[in-house]
């Protein structure tokens, strides 16, 4: 069996916990600001029209103007042929009745002897703990409180009907999984809006329990189609039968489409993180299985032009706890939420038949001598399903429609200067013109849609207009002076939990990373370019054979592979396409079999490789990290914190620039990534905890590769600020 | 006849001499020159048909049946509402084929010299060899209608009794020439189809003149039969002695003996006569290496693994069934129909599961899902009475607005009870009772009957489909309890997605039945038909369509058939069903029995050429 959730992000979990406590203030406030709402209903009808290609706007336009009479419409969405109507309480009943459950709860009663009653009650208990409670009222008041709130801060919600209508039908056919991308805690009720608003039955979602215990909120949640799922259970048998059944029952029974985020939490660096297969497998059984006919997976790609959380993400993967709720923080955040937060795209992708995707690598019947309640996978159900799952975050990203802002965003973090400043450092110190980052923007966007990345640009309009809106729709990380430059917003110092952080390197990182947050979302677009470009850019040959340019974007991906989302199976594939793409845009020469490098390292090739630069340099970190400090076994707290921790020396003493480094999520992809490269090792510590053995040879040898790709400061230099920093550090851990 | 009482010898039970005397005078039903009485590219009797009728409506030529001459009314319109046919498209079949049509025949001068010698009745008329070469798969109707045949058998015996068969397999054997055993000729798996490779002389052995019923005993309830004889011959010879056989498959008024035996056959009314393999004692089946038979009527014998299993199922591959001994019961007392409604399938298949939890089946209980149910209705015979048409209506509205039934859900169960008066009305209240507790309501017998009528019509529809451009066709399997609904809903959307893949423009005709009720599971039973206007290749694609179709019945845990058999079309899932090791043991046991291949259909699998022919 797969496991839902593995356990050694330790972080996302603090993440987890802090946002929930934020999500009952942001939510009270949203609400606050409902009913206090004395400001105008802002509409920028130039830049956000009713339709837009396939798009079509459904916050503004409503053929119902009335937000009472929207809410309160005739709402008669398609329902599954098979379904059998039931109360949200009858799936728990019909769960604890299912042959699993009480097949489970016998063999648990027989192993450790616990009694048979109080394992009954134990999963009585965990069902009323998980169970949804779908039900219109709650959907129908959250249609109308949101249209008001959203209204304000909204200038559109562009949602893409081109599949829509072939959904419609679907969901009257076969169940349906809607899988949408993971960004924003707005997501969930985002979902559930728009399928209200385009007449899609709305969907029971898979949560984290961590929303579940805030009171009225979890309840309420509930009420709008929230189910809730632990995010350990680690080896609790009774507990992972009743969620799969759980799962399984609704899918089975089509009651309602099933929503999830494959990526298990929100992703705070806003790129694609590597999919969880518990919930998406525990889903597919019942087709396996031969319950359903088939089931039709949907990618969702949600874009935000400007994120509720910037701040708070950036704070989270710096590993800052949240400062306390307060008057003043409240005030402030009341107005945040009054602020522009441009536009939604909320992009259904073409829905997947299982049926179709799985029909040359699955054989059904192996299920037929068993009973069904026993739950298995075969080999191929799970290498298939890894496989779907890989394809749907990257049909997400495909659908995804950037914002200008993700354009800008990688223009202020770029051309770092030799002195090691920044547009950034520049842009904060003395600006940047507009005319000049227009003109970036401009040639940025042309490269984004030659490599197949989609954008929202208004026809009709000059950059700079769209500049100047997505500048406005920013005005809180950067303002525009009277002499038309454009500066970044200074940021209060910071606190840190990690002693080796000091305040003003920290609001460094918190402004650095805000901007990458906006840059991530557009890496997808350019994740084999940029590799391509580092290996040219830092090749010291005049030319490059295709195979070596081969074997080192292979090294890469292997390395990268968990901070990016490749197809393992596409690799080939992938390279020749972005080889294609790149001669036919002149951004590299080939001669025969080789790439000439000088005439290769241009604009293009410079611009993305350091784009991805970054990510090198925190791995190149890490492994000197692990290479100075001689441990027998690591935890991976311990790794993480101590790079960061070596990074913040770095930088403050101008080795290295990048200060978005410093997040945690980039270094634990890191230490993921590392291991999958065999250059850390998993092991059982004596005690039977999980532990990692670093590998220093393959680590030197990751880490020379590196250096021969990206700058980084001598190793001599390193390593002398290692021993500066071993005293303190070592004392810590 | 005398040969019947000599191997009467052997057995326990007494000969009633009068009994045979006065069956030797009886023809069997089905002539030598069937093409007389049937239709030579069709289904049944010839003077039996659906035809359109001057005021276009649909109507049952003949006098055979009890809808025969009737009109049915509301056909048509099911036709053209379910079909997107048009009545101006039209596709007759082809005129009867003459000799220069048909591959001319292989000869295998030294055994023709032998058989000649021999005596036995033979035919080489090239229309005695058509009507041999095919079954009613599919495939095999449209040649006949609209294509033409690569391979035909070469000769025609026609032996009449057990001594006679032996007598053609050694020469066979002799002259190495292939045979294949032909009884009813109502397959539906192309396992009459001559191998189109062999290049050996075909022999189509056709057992229809040994009908005889050779001895019945009283005592034990058991009767001998040459396996030639028809279950409608069967039924009526054994009615008037008071007894029956009781095994009643849709084709029973064609079908064979000897081919219930070699494809494992089901009749309607299994659970209380069992199917053939209940109903069988002893079967005697000549071979290349000579007569494979048990050596008494004994009911049930641990001897090794049961012989008659390696014959049950054979399909011809190993040899000639001949004789067989079965068991036999006194005719009920009482037979009636019955149906109850069902708000939906899945409350259906729970009341079905539960009569078979309780093992309370009457003799047939069938589910037939809503496409079926409505298909049922629409061929209610013409209604003259007033008052019929207005009770109709106050049980249609009584249904619907009373009891909130869907016209488009509900679907009804058919039953037959057969038994003393108190045995069928214990059993009526029981099964009614049963179906309360599921929403079912009693529907009357004329419902029952209607359904069981279908069944038997089914054939004849079909051809007037095919007149119209519609092709059908029908596939089965078994498969456990809990997954009979899934499987339902799954193969029917297989089949509409594999249609529309393929281009169609209008949903086919997608329909099921479960059929059987067994302890551990039930056998289901599905119509499929569609318009075939604007396909090239019409039956390419239906072959295709139920190619997925099994597939998904495989996935779903279901059999590769209950009672079809393999054939030829299902030779490629055989290995899936029973392992390589199985199918070894299935090689090496044909090796035995037929180390030449003389019994060469090629059905089951493709038989391991010997080394030294190679």
């Amino acid at each position: 069996m797969i496991r839902a959730i593995p356990s050694s992000k330790f972080f996302l979990h603090v993440c987890a916990k802090q946002s929930a406590g934020w999500v009952l203030g942001d939510f009270c406030r949203l609400v606050a600001l409902q009913l206090c709402s004395s400001g105008s209903i802002r509409r920028a009808m130039s830049f956000s029209p009713k339709r837009k290609g396939t798009y079509e706007e459904i916050l503004h336009h409503r053929s119902q103007q009335s937000d009472v009479g929207w809410s309160l419409r005739s709402y008669t969405p398609p329902q599954y042929r098979y379904c059998s109507p039931r109360r949200p309480i009858d799936v728990g009943t019909a769960v604890l009745a299912s042959p699993i459950i009480r097949h489970t709860v016998l063999q648990l009663s027989e192993e450790d002897e616990s009694s048979f009653a109080r394992l009954e009650q134990e999963a009585e208990a965990i069902v009323k703990e998980m169970g949804h409670d779908l039900g219109m009222g709650a959907i129908r008041l959250f249609a109308f409180v949101l249209s008001k709130a959203w209204r304000r801060i909204y200038k559109a919600i562009y949602v893409n009907s081109e599949h829509l209508t072939k959904l419609q039908g679907l969901c009257k056919d076969y169940p349906v999984l809607l899988l949408p991308s993971h960004r924003s805690y707005m997501d969930f009720l985002l979902m559930s809006y728009v399928c209200f608003a385009v007449n899609l039955p709305v969907p029971v979602i898979t949560a984290g329990a961590d929303f579940m215990s805030m009171k009225g909120v979890g309840s309420l949640l509930r009420k709008s189609g929230a189910f809730f799922i632990r995010r350990q259970f680690g080896s609790d048998k009774l507990y992972w039968a009743i969620f799969t059944e759980y799962v399984q029952s609704l899918v089975r029974n089509g009651d309602a489409p099933v929503e999830f985020f494959l990526e298990g939490t929100r992703s705070r660096a806003q790129k694609s993180m590597g999919p969880k297969l518990g919930c998406l497998s525990a889903a597919l059984e019942p087709y396996f299985k031969g319950e359903v006919a088939d089931i039709y997976v949907v990618p969702i790609g949600i874009s935000y032009d400007r994120l509720l959380e910037e701040t708070l993400y950036a704070y989270e993967l710096l590993g800052v706890p949240k400062p306390k709720e307060s008057t003043s923080g409240l005030l402030k955040a009341r107005h945040v939420l009054s602020g522009d937060y441009g536009n939604i795209h909320v992009s259904f992708s073409a829905p997947i038949s299982v049926h179709d995707y799985f029909r040359a690598g699955v054989d059904r019947s192996v299920h037929a001598t068993l009973p069904r309640y026993m739950s298995s996978h075969s080999v191929e159900e799970v290498a298939c399903t890894q496989s779907l799952a890989v394809d749907v975050l990257l049909q997400q990203q495909k659908a995804i429609v950037l914002s200008p802002w993700s354009l800008v965003a990688a223009i202020l973090l770029q051309h770092s200067q030799p002195g090691g400043m920044g547009v950034a450092e520049r842009s904060q110190l003395e600006g940047v013109g507009v005319a000049e980052l227009a003109e970036e923007v401009h040639w940025l966007k042309l490269q984004l849609e030659n490599f197949g990345g989609r954008i929202n640009w208004p026809g009709g309009y000059t950059t700079e207009a769209i500049l100047m809106d997505t500048l406005t729709v920013h005005s809180d990380l950067v303002s525009v002076s009277n002499e038309n430059r454009v500066y970044l917003k200074h940021v209060d110092d910071v606190k840190s939990k990690n002693a080796a952080l000091d305040p003003v390197t920290m609001a460094t990182a918190v402004r650095h990373l805000t901007l990458a947050l906006y840059r991530n979302q557009l890496l997808h677009v350019f994740q084999n370019l940029g590799l391509v470009a580092l290996v040219v850019t830092g090749s010291q040959e005049n030319e490059i054979s295709l195979e070596d340019l081969y074997k080192k974007f292979m090294f890469l991906r292997n390395l990268l592979c968990k901070d990016f989302i490749f197809r393992p199976c596409d690799v080939e594939k992938d390279f020749n396409g972005v080889l294609l793409g790149m001669k036919h845009t002149n951004a590299i020469v080939q001669e025969n079999n080789h790439i000439l490098v000088a005439p290769s390292v241009n604009k293009c090739t410079v611009f993305m490789s350091r784009m991805f630069e970054p990510f090198l340099v925190a791995y190149w970190v890490l492994c000197q990290f692990l290479l100075t400090h001689n441990r027998a076994s690591w935890k991976i707290r311990d790794i993480i914190e101590g790079t960061q921790g070596l990074e913040a020396a770095m930088l403050n003493h101008g080795m290295l620039h990048h200060y978005e480094i410093l997040s945690l999520e980039l270094l634990s992809n890191a230490v993921n990534g590392l291991i999958h490269c065999g250059a850390i090792c998993r092991e059982k510590a004596a005690n039977g905890n999980p532990s990692l053995l670093a590998k220093p040879f393959e680590l030197s040898k990751v880490a020379t590769e590196i250096a021969s790709m990206v700058t980084v400061p001598t190793c001599d230099d390193a390593a002398a600020y290692v021993k500066i920093l071993a005293v303190p550090l070592s004392a810590k851990l | 006849m005398l040969n019947s009482i000599e191997k009467s010898r052997k057995c326990h039970g007494k000969v009633d001499c009068h009994s045979t005397s006065s069956q030797s005078s009886v023809t069997g039903s089905l002539p030598k020159r069937r093409q007389d009485l049937l239709k030579w590219n069709g289904w049944g009797y010839k003077d039996t048909e659906f035809i359109l009728n001057e005021k276009l409506q649909v109507e049952l030529t003949g006098t055979r049946y009890k809808l025969s001459g009737m009109v049915l009314p509301l056909l048509k319109d099911w036709m053209l509402n379910n079909f997107n046919v048009n009545l101006d498209y039209v596709r007759p079949a082809q005129p009867e084929f003459s000799a220069a049509d048909l591959p001319s025949p292989v000869i295998n001068k030294p055994f023709l010299e032998d058989l000649q010698t021999s005596g036995l009745e033979h035919s080489l008329d090239c229309h005695d060899r058509l009507f041999r070469a095919h079954g009613h798969t599919l495939n095999e109707i449209w040649a006949l209608r609209e294509g033409s045949f690569n391979r035909i058998p070469d000769l025609v015996a026609w032996p009449t009794s057990q001594v006679e068969v032996m007598q053609m397999v050694q020469l066979a054997n002799k002259h190495n020439v292939v045979i294949i055993p032909f009884g009813g000729g109502t397959s539906v798996t192309q396992a009459l189809e001559c191998p189109s490779t062999e290049t050996r002389m075909i022999i189509s052995l056709d057992t229809s003149q040994m009908h005889k019923i050779l001895w019945l005993d009283e005592e034990n309830l058991t009767a001998c039969l040459e396996s030639g004889v028809t279950g409608k011959e069967i039924e009526q010879r054994l009615a008037s002695r008071g007894f029956c056989l009781g095994h009643e498959p849709d084709s029973y008024e064609f079908s064979t003996l000897g081919g219930w035996v070699a494809t494992r056959a089901s009749g309607m009314k299994k659970n209380i006569y069992g199917n053939i393999e209940d109903l069988v004692v002893l079967v005697r089946t000549v071979t290349t290496r000579g007569l494979l038979e048990k050596s008494c009527n004994a009911p049930r014998t641990s001897s090794g693994p049961d012989l008659h299993h390696a014959i049950l199922g054979s399909e011809g591959t190993l040899g000639v069934v001949t004789e067989v001994v079965v068991k036999i019961r006194p005719l009920p007392e009482c037979q009636k129909y019955g149906s109850v409604v069902f708000p939906c399938f899945q409350d259906g298949v729970s009341c079905l599961r539960e009569v078979a939890r309780q093992r309370c089946a009457p003799a047939s209980i069938r589910l037939v899902d809503n496409e079926q149910f409505v298909f049922g209705q629409a061929l209610k015979p013409e209604n003259n009475s007033l008052v019929q048409s207005f009770l109709d209506g106050i049980k249609k509205a009584y249904l619907t607005r009373w009891k909130g039934f869907d016209i488009n859900k509900m679907c009804v169960a058919t039953l037959v009870f057969e038994g003393t008066l108190k045995e069928v009305e214990a059993q009526e209240k029981r099964v009614y009772e049963t179906a309360g507790k599921f929403g079912g309501l009693p529907a009357g017998e004329e419902n029952g009957e209607r359904g069981y009528f279908l069944t038997y019509l089914i054939a004849y529809i079909r051809d007037m489909g095919l007149q119209y451009g519609i092709i059908a066709e029908s596939f089965e399997t078994s498969i456990p309890w809990d997954r009979v609904t899934d499987l339902c809903h799954n193969v029917k959307d297989r089949l509409r997605r594999e249609c529309k893949a393929m281009g169609m423009q209008h949903e086919p005709f997608a329909s099921c039945r479960v059929t059987q009720l067994y302890d551990a599971g039930a056998c289901v039973y599905f119509y499929f038909a569609f318009c075939i206007r604007g396909l090239s290749d019409p039956v390419k694609a239906y072959e295709e369509i139920e190619s997925a179709a099994r597939d998904e019945i495989l996935a779903c845990g279901g059999s590769i058939s209950h009672h079809h058999g393999i054939g030829k079309i299902r030779k490629k899932w055989l290995k899936q069903s029973i392992s390589g090791v199985g199918v070894d043991v299935l090689q090496s046991i044909k090796r035995t029995l037929d180390p030449q291949n003389i019994f060469g259909n090629g059905n089951l699998f493709d038989a391991a050429v010997p080394i030294s022919k190679l």
